[in-house]
């Protein structure tokens, strides 16, 4: 199918910078997400593609072409919502079958019932979008942009609206269909277990640009950025300065100091590390342990805990800040609020950024 | 993306060219012919109109009749407002949107109703005089300031009542529930509390009901007698009547200048008290039918409410229906044979039936007109963002500051005079409808655009629908409501509309309302009263289809203004 590529592309509203010289690529046939927060322009980039706004600068290239002089109608593109989006005056094969309309591909009514059945919605044909439940409305949202054989599925949000159980299975849907017919699809969430969960690629977005693209597993294990690491699961932020001389050790190892805390953490990338260099620590919450098994202790107090079925989330304070860790649940009984106990993490648990480091 | 630029400006310049061949030139022909003399500019027009006694008192009695009919507007909505934020009884919401009746009801029947009921031998004194065994009617308030008065009341009392009611059920009970449990009695509570908070609806109601009491025409030329003219009157008199056209078209100058600066004035006023409309909180309320002594008051006030508006109504009602034969009153459908006639009739110079006929062609096309000045205009409304938004607005908006006669006054000196002479003055009267109803068209097509999610059109585009496709496939069905509701009322107003009218229309091209009018003149009642209810039983229809539609048009007034 179609690869989608974005070439330096800059989208202005009045004064404020929507999307900055961007450029990124969908393969054909794969499931990238754009991951960030809101306002960071992920919708922006999607109504870009399918044509409803245009680009201040740049291009954007569907197998190597521009498409920027085509509007939205002969793009070939189909969307799916936030909001279901469907016409609220017709009903679900009208809702299906208007996109056969202006795309000549044989017999329209089968294909509908090729759509229902895909969705699942067998003889709800004759529902109205408010007869429908939430769930439904997507799926027919889902069905209506697949009818008309699109080259790419726009998703913007479309599970947003969706309550948790429903989203996981809808979810686990959209990738099952995406992945029969290899569609190329660019899907937008601000949900980071979204993301992981579904996606061939992630690009993760923050005001406008993009931090990073990779697999799920180099976004969350191999963070490139401080945005990146902050944003993609449960971390504890460290604000620190590098004690040690330069990066001595051909492993990265870096030794850190703030206040009378000293760590031994480890440097991204190839980075070059100085003596009294403002640095920025990060650990997950699920590597922080509460004993003196790993190398970076501290004494901590326990001030609350977060029973959250498997596991457990405990709240901890030291002289340095707040701090949160990730138990097994079965560790929580012998806790007690209130008491004095050692937190622990590995040096190879570490990212640790400069400070004021510009995105790469 | 130009391309698509270009066309959308094209959308919007059509309507502006109608505005601007339609309202602006004619107004500038109304200018011309009141400030020139022999092709020369002069003064002398205008300032003979502030010489004359006569005509200041003309202007004194228009500011005064409209200050008064606006007090009377204010001591009859506001009990009324109250009624309907306190207490509950049945019908309530079904008496609540007939509050929108008056908007559309013709003027010229509620002038007829208010003769045959209050008029010296009217019905309410025989029936005065036949209880009460008098030899000589009590009520004399016909053909003098007290008349008048009490028919605006009668018009613009619902509209206060309705919009200080929507401003009332916004008030929290808490704060006048605190000030009890302070210790303020009844009167501090209403005094120190509700009224303050009130007073945005309350002052921009009262200066909506002063403007339209100032431009008002048919019930001050039907109840005023020969006495008492406002201005409006007073033109379509120099115009029609005496044909001084100068001196009629420097009152028309003058009385726009003053209506638009009481327009501005309500804007102003309206934007400073605007505030961002919560829901509706809900309001513990009474049952009205309760018998105490302490709501004698309340009952005095609802029976009398009761009377003012089925007394004049029901009064038409049974006019159209019978007739005094050997002294004796007798149930006859004569009435009704007579206005479908299609031979000549003296009393009004023309054949009745033709009038209908006139009247339905002419609103059918004031509602064209209307819609397709309206919606395009509605349309960037709602969406555009512009640059000359500002400006696009008041030019837009400008025509609702102008006075219906003022307005048919501009149009025949624009039209009906040389150089231009377009024939029999039917297209001039569609022209005047239009512009008096496209405002409403934008009012009831503006809410809906703007709640309207852009969703399913941009799905549409990206399933294949052209720009075209996808408003002729999603948006037109999504706004038909909207576009139903605005082409009723225009249809509505252009039914009832007299004030441009009759400064228009040659005999052969008299409407409804004009006929109603002329039979009031030569007081033959059965006629004009059938024709009267021949006119509500259209608004009636007419209100249902809105009632069942779109009520909630009403809940604003930035572009509402009387018919």
């Amino acid at each position: 199918m179609v690869e989608v590529s974005l070439v330096d592309v800059t989208k202005r509203f009045d004064k404020t910078v929507a999307v900055e010289a961007m450029s990124l690529t969908a393969p054909s046939n794969q499931f990238l997400t754009l991951l960030g927060p809101s306002g960071c322009g992920k919708t922006t980039i999607l109504r870009l593609i399918a044509g409803f706004e245009h680009v201040n600068h740049g291009d954007i290239l569907f197998d190597g072409k521009s498409i920027l002089a085509l509007p939205p109608e002969r793009r070939g593109v189909g969307m799916v919502f936030q909001r279901s989006a469907l016409f609220p005056h017709m009903n679900v094969r009208q809702n299906i079958s208007y996109g056969l309309r202006y795309r000549r591909t044989g017999d329209s009514s089968t294909r509908v019932l090729q759509m229902l059945d895909l969705i699942g919605l067998r003889g709800l044909e004759k529902r109205r979008p408010d007869q429908l439940s939430v769930g439904q409305q997507q799926r027919v949202a889902l069905a209506r942009a697949l009818a008309p054989q699109p080259g790419i599925l726009l998703l913007d949000e479309p599970l947003s609206a969706l309550d948790a159980k429903l989203r996981d299975s809808l979810r686990f849907e959209i990738r099952q269909i995406q992945q029969s017919l290899s569609l190329t699809t660019i899907y937008v969430t601000h949900d980071q277990i979204e993301a992981l969960a579904a996606s061939d690629r992630i690009a993760v977005m923050s005001m406008g640009h993009v931090e990073q693209v990779g697999t799920p597993t180099d976004i969350y294990l191999r963070p490139a950025t401080p945005f990146t690491a902050s944003f993609v699961g449960h971390t504890n932020r460290f604000e620190a300065v590098v004690a040690s001389a330069d990066t001595d050790r051909s492993d990265g190892a870096v030794s850190v100091e703030l206040q009378d805390h000293h760590f031994v953490a480890q440097a991204q990338g190839d980075r070059q590390l100085h003596f009294g260099e403002a640095v920025v620590l990060f650990v997950k919450i699920e590597a922080v342990v509460l004993d003196n098994t790993r190398a970076n202790q501290m004494p901590v107090t326990l001030i609350g805990m977060e029973y959250q079925g498997e596991t457990t989330v405990v709240q901890l304070r030291s002289t340095i800040g707040m701090h949160s860790a990730r138990i097994p649940s079965e560790e929580a009984p012998s806790l007690r609020l209130g008491g004095k106990i050692l937190a622990s993490f590995a040096p190879e648990d570490t990212l640790l950024f400069r400070q004021n480091e510009t995105p790469g | 993306m130009n391309v698509r630029r270009a066309r959308r400006g094209l959308l919007i310049l059509l309507p502006l060219l109608f505005l601007a061949a339609a309202f602006y030139y004619p107004l500038l022909r109304l200018f011309r012919e009141g400030l020139t003399e022999n092709g020369r500019f002069t003064f002398r027009f205008l300032t003979d109109v502030f010489v004359d006694p006569y005509f200041l008192r003309v202007i004194v009695f228009t500011a005064k009749q409209a200050f008064w009919s606006t007090l009377l507007s204010i001591a009859i909505g506001l009990p009324w407002a109250y009624v309907f934020t306190k207490y509950r009884f049945p019908f309530k919401s079904t008496l609540r949107s007939l509050t929108i009746v008056p908007f559309v009801l013709p003027s010229i029947t509620v002038a007829v109703g208010f003769i045959l009921f209050f008029g010296n031998n009217g019905y309410l004194n025989q029936a005065l005089m036949f209880v009460f065994g008098l030899e000589s009617p009590p009520i004399r308030i016909l053909y003098s300031l007290p008349g008048i008065v009490l028919a605006h009341a009668f018009y613009n009392a619902p509209l206060v009542a309705r919009m200080v009611s929507a401003q009332w059920e916004q008030i929290d009970p808490a704060y006048t529930e605190s000030a009890r449990s302070l210790g303020a009695g009844r009167v501090r509570r209403f005094a120190g509390i509700t009224l303050p908070m009130l007073m945005p609806g309350l002052m921009t109601s009262s200066m909506l009901v002063f403007i339209f009491s100032f431009l008002s025409f048919p019930i001050v030329l039907a109840l005023g007698g020969a006495q008492f003219a406002t201005l409006e009157v007073e033109i379509y008199t120099q115009f029609i009547v005496l044909f001084n056209e100068p001196t009629g078209a420097a009152l028309a100058i003058l009385e726009i200048i003053l209506s638009l600066l009481f327009t501005f004035g309500y804007i102003l006023l309206e934007g400073r008290f605007t505030r961002p409309v919560g829901g509706r909180i809900h309001h513990a309320t009474e049952p009205l039918f309760r018998w105490s002594w302490g709501r004698g008051l309340l009952w005095l006030f609802i029976v009398a409410c009761a009377i003012l508006y089925i007394g004049p109504l029901g009064s038409v009602l049974a006019d159209s229906f019978t007739r005094s034969w050997a002294g004796h009153t007798v149930l006859t459908l004569d009435w009704y044979a007579a206005i479908f006639r299609p031979e000549y009739n003296a009393l009004i110079g023309a054949a009745p039936l033709r009038a209908v006929q006139n009247s339905l062609q002419t609103a059918a096309g004031a509602m064209l007109g209307a819609l397709v000045v309206g919606v395009p205009i509605a349309f960037a409304v709602a969406r555009g963002r512009f640059r000359g938004r500002r400006l696009f607005d008041t030019v837009v908006m400008a025509p609702l500051g102008v006075s219906s006669v003022a307005l048919g006054a501009a149009l025949l000196a624009a039209f009906l005079r040389p150089p231009l002479q377009l024939g029999h003055g039917w297209l001039a009267i569609v022209l005047a409808h239009t512009i008096l109803a496209y405002p409403f068209v934008i009012r009831a097509v503006v809410p809906i655009l703007e709640g309207l999610d852009r969703g399913p059109v941009e799905a549409a585009r990206s399933l294949g629908a052209t720009g075209w496709r996808a408003f002729l496939d999603i948006e037109l069905p999504l706004i038909r409501r909207g576009l139903l509701v605005g082409a009723v009322l225009a249809f509505a107003i252009s039914l009832g509309e007299m004030s441009a009218t009759i400064m228009l229309a040659r005999p052969e091209w008299k409407t409804m309302p004009l006929v109603v009018n002329d039979l009031r003149a030569a007081r033959s009642f059965g006629g004009a009263s059938a024709m009267s209810c021949l006119l509500m039983a259209i608004t009636a229809i007419a209100f249902v289809v809105i009632e069942r539609f779109g009520a909630r048009i009403f809940g604003g007034t930035k572009w509402s203004k009387s018919a």
